[in-house]
């Protein structure tokens, strides 16, 4: 491993000083500095002085940490995170395969064969793939493992998160994200001075400015649309926005509620909609509901309104849909009104 | 999902779409037409600097029923749409932006725009529950003249209601943004003053009495949506649940 790397490597498990790097380490203490240095100017490593001495740790930022994950997961695993780096371009550009011969290496890298067995060699060796024939030499692609999913972190360039739709000035700015991109947002976000909070979280931060609320995105709208039913900010306000966004495939959803038992509180939800906005629901998606309605005991809606009590108002829908509804009628007509 | 919002907008084009939703209330004001803002608006203007959520919508209240057949002349006047409900009239028309502006927007951004509407929506001075059980007056009278200023620099007069009716009549929809709201709004009035103001309102104490559980649940973090976050970030949690404990206890 290169002076670099073990430099990084030991300072990912613990910040040390200089002096203690140049006592642990077997590098001279000029190799071990110009490392520091380099790892300094690539935003990884940082410097503090404490009294005589200087303390260097890993950097904050989405990079440093994630950078910090693959130097300690490899290691842990016997491969050489050295290795892997000098390799993450060809990697990068097989993480998505499943079975691989050189051939599909020679056309998705421009290597020459020689170097493309090498590369195959390699992640076999370091436990990225399995062998599947060694003549012609085909590795299958392991995708569950850490070590590759952290190094395709790393890979990836960062992408640029946008707010969502909104058609009114909201004391926040919401960005849907996928764990991912949360994750480098979160990063981010730890250097700027405005509050952060996570949607679903307590994790919330004070500071200046605009707050940046972050939202995990589900595997699709229709995950989400269910996730957020669940809450009361979601049925009186974001459930509306998706609809009016046309974010919501109805088919999908009532699949969607059906693998999760949930059809007849989705179908009771769309037909309050449909009642009070004839536009933002269709008569058509509610009898599609309403034809697979299930019976059985009774669910609850809403259950964190339960100390409000019920709407006597809203008693033929918890008949027709068998649920017990805890919603506030008038925050629902609301959030309809709200564009 | 579109990738943008309103508040991605230029900060011109977010000047001139606010400048737009002013000149609806200028031009009733220049009427002797007689109206009170409540909602977003009033919030804004009750709280200063303080109140970062509004929209484009304008809502009001009007002293006399009979006022609404001429609001819709002057405001058809303006390429105004009326519709006309049990509880009264909404106007709106689609956001104009000048060519110079539009040229500055991405594709997206265009899109957007072209969603939007400036929207005024008068009632009479009651308004209703949606089950129309509960209702809340409004009173001409208890209204003050007060400053709305805008990005541009520019600021324009209007009477709104007093804090205690704003919040009394917010405090009978338990959604985020009026918890919110009064979180911020709280300290612009008593609890005195806001007992007094609903407890006038025939039985709109009983849907607060109802409704206010929703308010302390979120104010405390038994509920931690987004009115709760909003209000931790900005540290008014404690004050304002103190402040519903002491409204709940005198409601009860």
């Amino acid at each position: 491993m290169n002076s670099d790397l073990q430099v990084f490597g030991t300072v990912a498990l613990a910040p040390r000083t200089i002096q203690e790097l140049v006592r642990i380490l077997p590098f001279s203490h000029h190799t071990i500095y110009k490392s520091i240095e380099r790892l300094t100017r690539a935003s990884l490593l940082s410097k503090q002085r404490r009294g005589k001495q200087i303390l260097v740790s890993v950097a904050q930022g989405y990079r440093a940490a994630k950078f910090r994950d693959l130097c300690i997961k490899a290691l842990s695993r016997g491969i050489d995170p050295a290795q892997l780096l000098a390799q993450s371009q060809y990697i990068a550009k097989l993480a998505g395969l499943d079975i691989v011969t050189a051939v599909e290496v020679q056309n998705r890298t421009g290597l020459s064969r020689p170097t493309a067995l090498k590369v195959m060699k390699s992640l076999e060796s370091s436990g990225l793939a399995r062998l599947e024939s060694p003549r012609p030499l085909t590795i299958r692609i392991d995708k569950s493992s850490e070590v590759l999913a952290t190094l395709m972190t790393l890979a990836k360039p960062d992408r640029d998160v946008r707010p969502s739709l909104m058609l009114e000035e909201r004391p926040y700015q919401q960005s849907e994200l996928p764990p991912e991109d949360l994750e480098r947002k979160l990063y981010a976000t730890a250097e700027s001075k405005a509050p952060v909070a996570i949607e679903g979280t307590s994790f919330v931060t004070r500071g200046h400015g605009r707050l940046e609320l972050l939202t995990p995105l589900g595997r699709s709208n229709e995950e989400r649309f269910i996730r957020y039913l669940m809450t009361p900010d979601g049925v009186e306000d974001s459930c509306i926005r998706m609809l009016r966004a046309n974010q919501i495939n109805h088919p999908a959803l009532l699949e969607e509620a059906r693998r999760r038992n949930m059809v007849n509180i989705v179908g009771c939800y769309l037909q309050i909609l449909h009642d009070i906005d004839k536009n933002l629901v269709s008569e058509l998606v509610a009898e599609l509901f309403r034809a697979l309605r299930r019976k059985g005991p009774r669910h609850v809606f809403l259950k964190q309104l339960k100390p409000l009590g019920k709407e006597s108002f809203l008693e033929n829908y918890e008949r027709e849909w068998n649920l017990d509804l805890y919603l506030d009628f008038d925050a629902i007509t609301h959030g309809v009104g709200s564009r | 999902m579109s990738p943008v919002s309103l508040h991605d907008l230029p900060e011109e084009i977010k000047r001139h779409i606010e400048n737009e939703s002013l000149n609806v209330v200028e031009k009733l004001r220049a009427s002797s037409i007689s109206f009170i803002l409540i909602g977003g608006w009033a919030a804004r203007a009750i709280g200063g600097v303080d109140h970062d959520r509004y929209t484009f919508d304008v809502d009001g209240v009007l002293g006399s029923n009979s006022d609404f057949d001429a609001i819709a002349v002057i405001l058809s006047d303006e390429g105004m749409e009326v519709t006309k409900f049990d509880w009264g009239q909404t106007y709106s028309r689609r956001l104009k932006l000048p060519l110079n502006l539009t040229q500055k927007l991405s594709g997206e951004q265009r899109d957007l725009v072209s969603k939007s509407k400036i929207k005024l929506e008068l009632s009479t001075s009651r308004i209703y529950s949606a089950d129309s059980k509960y209702f809340f007056d409004f009173r001409m009278d208890k209204s003050i003249e007060l400053e709305i200023n805008t990005r541009s620099g520019r600021s324009i007069r209007a009477a709104v209601a007093l804090p205690q009716y704003v919040i009394a009549s917010k405090l009978g929809i338990s959604d985020w943004k009026n918890i919110y709201d009064v979180g911020l709004l709280h300290k612009k009035t008593t609890v005195g003053e806001l007992v007094q103001v609903i407890e006038s309102s025939d039985n709109w104490k009983e849907l607060v009495r109802r409704k206010i559980v929703r308010f302390k649940q979120e104010a405390e973090g038994k509920i931690q949506g987004t009115a709760y976050t909003l209000l931790n970030v900005r540290g008014l949690n404690k004050g304002y649940v103190e402040f519903l404990a002491e409204l709940q206890k005198r409601l009860t």
